[in-house]
């Protein structure tokens, strides 16, 4: 790097911090919210609370947390697992085959982005196969309603791999899904592990197909959890915001740690031209 | 890769540990549906957990997202899905859920005898008794901050123009005199108005539930218009009316900004912030509520949430026991220990009555009519007439479009109800 | 490019029916056809049925009339205008920005991991916490955004109190909490590119702009296309803010199809709901189309 690039970088650098404050600025808020009184926390601001209630994440805690946390993890993993694997596939077969059904195929799925979810029709068919109710009845569905976004961008990405890399490999021999596997996968993992957060994100945050899909609280997920604090006449936003604080955090985990797998594979993966 | 999957694989092993739910030996399960807000009542929470406790089964609490906790129930029961326990506002839009087929009859139960005159035609539907109204019940009325009157040598309006007086005297000492919540649209309140009118003219809502007469048809609703229209326009609602939430009012108020609000006075006690603020709940006394509709005013008594049993479900017996259990008069009593609310059993005596109500009980027990617009009224709605109302007071349209914009919103509800 | 020109002649090893199975889509295409498909396009029928909550069984098919009805409501050209604005601002600047900060992002900057953890938090957040947050940042009597107005000297808006200026406020509050996605979305694309041809035109002595110009950007098109497909189509969706910020007040003025159609389903009118899902699903219909093949052409011009 010559010394120019650095001076830019550093500039653009004190830049993103500057503009990060809109960011910042209102993630304060939610915060410090948190552990606020009740009274204090009916206003929304980053004044630091007179009293540090740190008892709000004991009572939201309480409320079933560790049950709806392994439900989120379960059905979240479930579902991100489903989506990633069969998007990929998908993609896969679509993009490189190429014939017209498989471009009917690609125009239909990315409809698919328009149609809504439909609760009573979709229940009816989760009883009809025995699903509903069921945990991965949920998954299935939430697998089914984040491929269209998903294979759009798998199929972006692996337009952008060489053909070449396959051809090497179907002339030793591999074809099908062991080709998909020993060339296309490792060429994959910035796009997986970058659908695979966003996927993750949308079903950890989904707060209202559980409620239709789900017939036992034992089996609801950790947002709902967020219905406890938020009622219709008096809003305790400092046990919401503590509610926020705890679901989002997992999320904030993840993404940093799916960051690292994002640069790694782009190293290791290194895409030849 | 293996190490990977052998990750995830133990992950989701994990989570089904976590939440694999220790089998009861004994008891039964009941399903209870409802929205989030009302299962979380204290009395509620109370009851529900005393019962457990004496009867060995377990009640499974499905707080539904309020906003739409009647249109998830519906889906659901549409499905077949229907809960052991079903809790609903015994409003006209009980009827969606067929009450005569789903849910146990109790007319010929001992606890009906037990329950106040005034509440029990709110939990009737067609002549059958269909559910308990175990819930407190609140008196509505028009709320004001008894200091700031008091500092202003302002004394208790009795008639509209008093009120309208009251009013301009606030202003002129640049205090808003009423908070009103328009954003949100529900909180203008406007079923106020009709008690009265709907109490005088039962025939109204009969016509209106034909079809057969409009809003428009009805001078009183022009007037309540009318009386909106000028209330803002002199400022009665201060400036920022469209813009007002409710998630504010404890603010407004606590700090004086504001003199004034339409409410129900349960509310002083279990939700306005009395620790934050200059004003505390006890500074607030309740008056008659003063809508352009009648001279003298009125007050709302409660609206009630009833407890119903599915009549078809397998723990019918189960739901039945726990129906009955809360209506024992030592049972209920303990729940509503303390609750601020008026008694809705007639042997109800652990309830406290608000400090409003106390204080003006004369006036409250003279003026008081039934909520009688809301339930009884096809296709009323507090969330759309209160828009309706609001683009009035913003001069987007005359009274005549406004009373059109309500008039068919409920008119496209009624098409929906008819059976054809 | 040597070893492409061996390849074509042996094409026969590229057997494409052998090689990329169909069999390999079976499973995708029965979970989504099943899951998604089927239950969303059953969903449609009840548009021409007299469905509603007071009505669930004994349907009768009805025709035309709940879309005639659903059209003559005064609620529809505001909507109709209203989902339009929001699309537009949300897919303008979320594209833009996300475009920019992704760029930027992928430099060699020592912070890079805090930056992007940072600008990434908005997008987790759930509507119902966003709404709240810009609620309160908008709100007349103390908002932080009328405190600042005040500070330099200029008068309080009441943001949410009439109709541009809600709509803008939905606006900002939704592009804040996407541009996340876009960053994300962006950076995977960038990070896709090759760095063999970023070396290569770096000998050749291109300039950091004519870099940026013929060859990251013609690479990145694909990603950034599905970025704003993504945007224009959610935004047109769009009704879980305004459903939190303003409820699609005041009045009607900030409602958009997404909200009316839950206004129609809260007040139990499913028919009437469902007929405005299809009306507005057909006008998605011809938006990404028209979308699709313009997008497809500038891919192609590079």
């Amino acid at each position: 790097m010559n010394k120019r690039t650095k001076k830019t970088n550093l500039i653009l650098e004190i830049i993103l911090w500057v503009f990060s404050l809109v960011t910042i600025y209102p993630l304060l808020m939610i915060l410090l919210t948190s552990f606020k009184s009740k009274g204090e926390a009916a206003y929304l601001n980053i004044n630091i609370p007179s009293e540090w209630h740190f008892e709000n994440y004991v009572t939201v805690l309480e409320k079933n947390f560790l049950q709806s946390l392994g439900n989120s993890v379960f059905i979240t993993f479930l579902s991100v697992l489903l989506v990633t694997s069969l998007s990929s596939l998908f993609a896969f077969i679509i993009v490189r085959r190429d014939t017209r059904l498989c471009r009917g195929f690609y125009r239909v799925i990315t409809m698919g982005i328009i149609a809504p979810f439909a609760a009573l029709p979709t229940i009816r068919l989760l009883q009809t196969i025995g699903l509903y109710g069921s945990r991965v009845g949920l998954s299935l569905v939430y697998s089914a309603l984040y491929m269209p976004f998903t294979t759009m961008l798998f199929s972006s990405f692996i337009r952008g791999i060489p053909k070449e890399l396959d051809e090497a490999a179907v002339m030793d021999g591999a074809h099908g899904p062991g080709l998909f596997v020993k060339v296309l996968l490792p060429l994959l993992k910035p796009i997986l592990a970058t659908t695979g957060i966003l996927n993750f994100m949308w079903v950890w945050n989904e707060l209202q197909i559980p409620m239709y899909l789900l017939n036992s609280s034992s089996k609801w997920t950790l947002p709902l959890s967020v219905y406890n604090f938020y009622g219709q006449f008096s809003r305790s936003w400092n046990l919401v915001c503590a509610d926020v604080v705890l679901v989002s955090l997992p999320v904030i985990l993840l993404y940093i740690f799916a960051q690292k797998w994002v640069i790694d594979g782009m190293t290791a993966g290194a895409v030849k031209g | 890769m293996k190490k990977r999957a052998a990750v995830l694989t133990a992950i989701m092993a994990a989570s089904t540990i976590l939440t694999a739910v220790p089998a009861m030996a004994e008891g039964v399960t009941l399903t209870l549906y409802g929205n989030a807000d009302d299962l979380a009542k204290p009395y509620m929470q109370k009851i529900i957990s005393m019962w457990e406790e004496e009867s060995g089964n377990t009640i499974d609490v499905q707080g539904l997202d309020t906003n739409n906790a009647e249109t998830i129930a519906l889906t659901k029961f549409t499905t077949g899905d229907i809960p052991d326990l079903y809790i609903h506002f015994g409003n006209a839009n009980l009827n969606n859920f067929n009450p005569l087929d789903n849910f146990v009859d109790w007319t010929d139960a001992e606890w009906v005898s037990d329950i106040q005159d005034s509440v029990l035609p709110q939990a009737t539907y067609n002549g059958a008794v269909i559910g308990l109204p175990f819930w407190e019940a609140s008196n509505s009325g028009c709320f004001y901050n008894k200091k700031i009157f008091e500092e202003l040598g302002l004394e208790q309006p009795t008639t509209q123009a008093e009120f309208d007086a009251v009013c301009d005297t606030l202003l002129e000492n640049d205090i808003q005199p009423i908070y009103l919540a328009a954003a949100d649209g529900w909180p203008i309140l406007y079923q106020f108005a009709f008690d009265p009118v709907v109490a005088e003219h039962p025939e109204y809502v009969e016509q209106l539930n034909a079809g057969e007469m409009n809003y428009a048809d009805i001078p009183e609703i022009t007037a309540m218009c009318e009386w909106f229209q000028s209330a803002a326009e002199k400022g009665y609602f201060g400036e920022t009316y469209a813009s007002d939430k409710w998630d504010y009012t404890s603010e407004v108020l606590g700090t004086g900004e504001a003199a004034m609000m339409f409410c129900w006075d349960t509310w002083f006690d279990t939700d306005y912030d009395s620790e934050s603020y200059d004003y505390v709940g006890s500074d607030f006394g309740i008056m008659p509520v003063f809508m352009g509709t009648r001279d003298q005013g009125t007050y709302e008594g409660g609206n009630v949430n009833l407890m119903m049993a599915n009549k078809n479900g397998e723990n019918v017996e189960a739901a039945k026991d726990f129906i009955n259990f809360m209506a024992q008069p030592e049972n209920y009593n303990a729940a509503f220990e303390g609750v601020a609310t008026a008694a809705v059993f007639k042997q109800e005596t652990s309830n406290v009555n608000s400090t409003q109500y106390e204080e003006n009980k004369e006036s409250v027990d003279s003026l008081i009519n039934a909520s009688g617009a809301q339930p009884k009224i096809i296709g009323f709605s507090q969330s759309e007439g209160g828009s309706a109302l609001l683009q009035l007071m913003k001069g987007e349209v005359d009274v005549e479009g406004c009373i059109k914009l309500m008039d068919d919103d409920r008119n496209a509800t009624l098409a929906s109800f008819q059976q054809e | 490019m040597k070893a492409c020109l061996f390849l074509r002649k042996e094409k026969n090893v590229m057997n494409k029916k052998k090689v990329y199975p169909y069999y390999m889509l079976y499973v995708p295409v029965i979970v989504f056809v099943i899951f998604f498909i089927i239950p969303s396009t059953i969903g449609y029928f009840y548009a021409f049925t007299n469905w509603s909550a007071a009505r669930t069984s004994g349907l009768k098919f009805i025709g035309l009339q709940n879309i005639i009805e659903v059209l003559s409501n005064y609620k529809v050209p505001i909507a109709f205008v209203n989902t339009i604005v929001y699309a537009l601002i949300k897919t303008i600047c979320v594209t833009v920005l996300g475009f920019v900060f992704a760029y930027i992002l992928n430099r060699k900057i020592r912070t890079q991991t805090a930056l992007r953890t940072v600008y990434f938090i908005p997008s987790i957040l759930s509507a119902l916490v966003v709404g709240l947050i810009f609620s309160a940042l908008f709100q007349t009597r103390h908002g932080t955004i009328n405190s600042m107005l005040n500070a330099l000297g200029l008068a309080s808006v009441d943001w949410i109190g009439s109709r541009w200026s809600a709509v803008f406020a939905i606006a900002v509050a939704e592009v804040w909490r996407n541009v996340g996605y876009a960053i994300v979305i962006t950076l995977a694309g960038m990070q896709s590119i090759s760095s063999d041809y970023l070396e290569a035109a770096r000998l050749d002595g291109a300039s950091e702009w004519q870099i940026f110009r013929n060859v990251t950007l013609p690479l990145i098109m694909p990603t950034v296309n599905v970025n704003i497909l993504f945007s224009l189509i959610y935004g047109l969706k769009m009704f879980d803010l305004i459903y939190v910020m303003t409820g699609g007040g005041p009045g009607s003025a900030t409602e958009s199809f997404g909200t009316l159609m839950m206004n129609e389903m809260s007040a139990g009118r499913y028919g009437q709901s469902v007929a405005i899902n299809l009306i507005f699903t057909i006008f998605l219909v011809i938006v990404s189309m028209v979308y699709n093949r313009v997008s497809s052409r500038w891919e192609r011009v590079d």
